[in-house]
């Protein structure tokens, strides 16, 4: 069942699957780590890991939609055989379980854009208005409402999602260029710079680094979410795949470097006694707090706040339009219309965020679990990819008709034995930290950061997606599954 | 700012933007050389 659904052209894919990539990872997450991880070395890593863990995924996942034209449970029942079947339905259990608490998540960024636009962040007080908000039921209103949004434009289909991304993703760009280029004109923002570009070349003997920069790109890329394969389905037939892979890698660590330099220099510029303890102040500490603090003490900071939140707001929309658009395709494979399918994921996204919107602990824990499942996902892809052929996955697909870059045998060494190294690796790493953070209660699965809580979850989906592997590959590829 | 800080920029921001704006340009060129191609997405495999 084809939907005949398509991008209308090569820059509605490309820009649909930036807007996919380029999230709040982008802007929040990634100047802390590589302040915390010794600047210019992790940035080493980190690109390291751009050609042998985003990129090499990122292949698999755009031949994977191209060649089934199925979202992830039905490719992977079709491409890998219907033993497989369970594999997609991890990735899309996943891609979902993160959709539900992202979307309190880019409540919380429209609640602060509202919040920059009337004045009110800048005469309010940001750790009372952040403790406030967080403690009342606002975030449950903001989460409906981000996801309410998110769920207008999937409902419109693809060319919806297309029409919508060729407005958000250049306007991004533009306000993050516009942010940088104000953060390195402070005076002192050379501070920041030093602290960003600064190599330690002894931290490239460290395991941590390493590992951190491959989380990075696993997390900020979106590479092995299942989301490029959910876009890719909408392919045009002769469309290319690695050059259009390398673009999407290349453009989301471009606005991550250019965040790093926007925050960094800003951070640096106007308070730099307190560099470090803003930067380690935790993803929502550092935008919803510190943030607002410096942005008020900056020369039309009302103006610059806006902008970011702006900025940040259009990260989190665009990220959360794929995640919706993931989940609905599952459906519409099982024989749904895509409103019906759109309508039964708002409704399970508006119950299961919930909790996430009232309590923090909960979308930590949340956050923790899938995070590490994610790299689950990849191994997956990686695997799924190895059942298929991976050669013949680089011939027929990723070097066919169309392609603008041809692909050598070094992507299928990649897929074949460094992804699954890098996955399993970075897996017990994650697990290892949990103990150490704490020795007592690190296999409690009750806590909200510990390896027991990622085991129970982890495992408990696993067998409930072995135990359905047969239905889910039935209902989702047909009887072909499996050829 | 130290010397290494600037190159490590300088090294570090042509490499991720300049290999970004050459995909880019590579794209563009290819896409022209293409046309409009009015064409459906492929049915199922």
């Amino acid at each position: 069942m084809s939907s005949g659904e398509h991008f209308a052209s090569r820059w509605g894919l490309v820009l649909a699957t930036l807007g996919m990539a380029v999230g709040t990872g982008n802007i929040w997450r990634f100047p802390r780590v590589v302040a915390s991880n010794g600047g210019g070395s992790f940035l080493v890593a980190w690109v390291v890991f751009l050609l042998i863990w985003s990129v090499p995924l990122m292949v698999v996942e755009f031949s994977f939609g191209k060649r089934a034209r199925l979202g992830t449970v039905g490719a992977f029942a079709r491409l890998a055989g219907k033993g497989f079947a369970w594999m997609g339905g991890w990735v899309a259990l996943c891609a979902t379980a993160i959709m539900f608490y992202y979307s309190v998540v880019a409540g919380w960024c429209l609640r602060y854009l509202f919040a920059s636009l009337t004045g009110e962040l800048a005469s309010t007080d940001s750790t009372a208005l952040w403790e406030s908000y967080t403690g009342s039921w606002m975030p449950v209103a903001t989460h409906a409402l981000a996801l309410g949004l998110g769920l207008w434009v999937v409902l419109h289909g693809v060319r919806g999602i297309e029409r919508v991304a060729k407005i958000l993703i250049p306007t991004l760009f533009a306000l993050v260029v516009i942010l940088a280029v104000r953060a390195v004109t402070l005076p002192g923002a050379e501070r920041g710079l030093e602290f960003l570009f600064r190599p330690e070349w002894s931290d490239l003997g460290k395991a941590r680094i390493w590992l951190e920069a491959l989380t990075q790109n696993a997390w900020d890329t979106g590479a092995g979410w299942g989301l490029i394969l959910t876009y890719a389905i909408y392919m045009r037939v002769r469309e290319d795949v690695p050059l259009n892979a390398f673009l999407i890698g290349f453009g989301n660590n471009s606005v991550s470097l250019l965040a790093g330099i926007m925050v960094l220099c800003t951070v640096f510029a106007l308070d730099p006694g307190a560099g470090q303890q803003i930067v380690g102040a935790g993803n929502e500490g550092l935008t919803f707090i510190w943030m607002p603090k410096l942005f008020a003490q900056m020369p039309a900071g009302g103006l610059f706040m806006t902008l970011f939140f702006l900025g940040l707001s259009f990260a989190a929309l665009t990220s959360l339009i794929s995640m919706i658009e993931l989940a609905s395709r599952v459906l519409i494979d099982g024989g749904m219309a895509r409103r019906q399918a759109v309508i039964c994921v708002g409704a399970a996204g508006l119950l299961l965020g919930l909790p996430s919107a009232l309590s923090l602990d909960f979308l930590h824990n949340q956050d923790w679990v899938w995070g590490v499942g994610l790299m689950l996902s990849g191994l997956f892809f990686a695997i799924g990819a190895r059942a298929f052929g991976i050669d013949r996955l680089r011939t027929e697909v990723v070097n066919a008709e169309g392609c603008d870059l041809r692909l050598g045998r070094w992507w299928n060494v990649a897929v074949a034995v460094i992804v699954p190294i890098e996955a399993v690796v970075l897996m017990g790493w994650w697990l290892w930290q949990a103990r150490g953070w704490d020795p007592e209660g690190w296999l409690d699965p009750f806590r909200a950061e510990s390896a027991g809580t990622v085991l129970l979850q982890i495992v408990t989906a696993v067998v409930l997606l072995l135990l359905f592997n047969r239905w889910l590959a039935r209902r989702m590829a047909g009887q072909e599954a499996g050829s | 700012m130290s010397s290494l800080a600037i190159g490590m920029m300088v090294g570090v921001c042509a490499l991720v933007w300049g290999g970004f704006l050459i995909l880019l340009v590579r794209a563009i060129r290819h896409e022209g050389e293409k046309g409009r191609e009015p064409e459906a997405a492929a049915p199922r495999a």
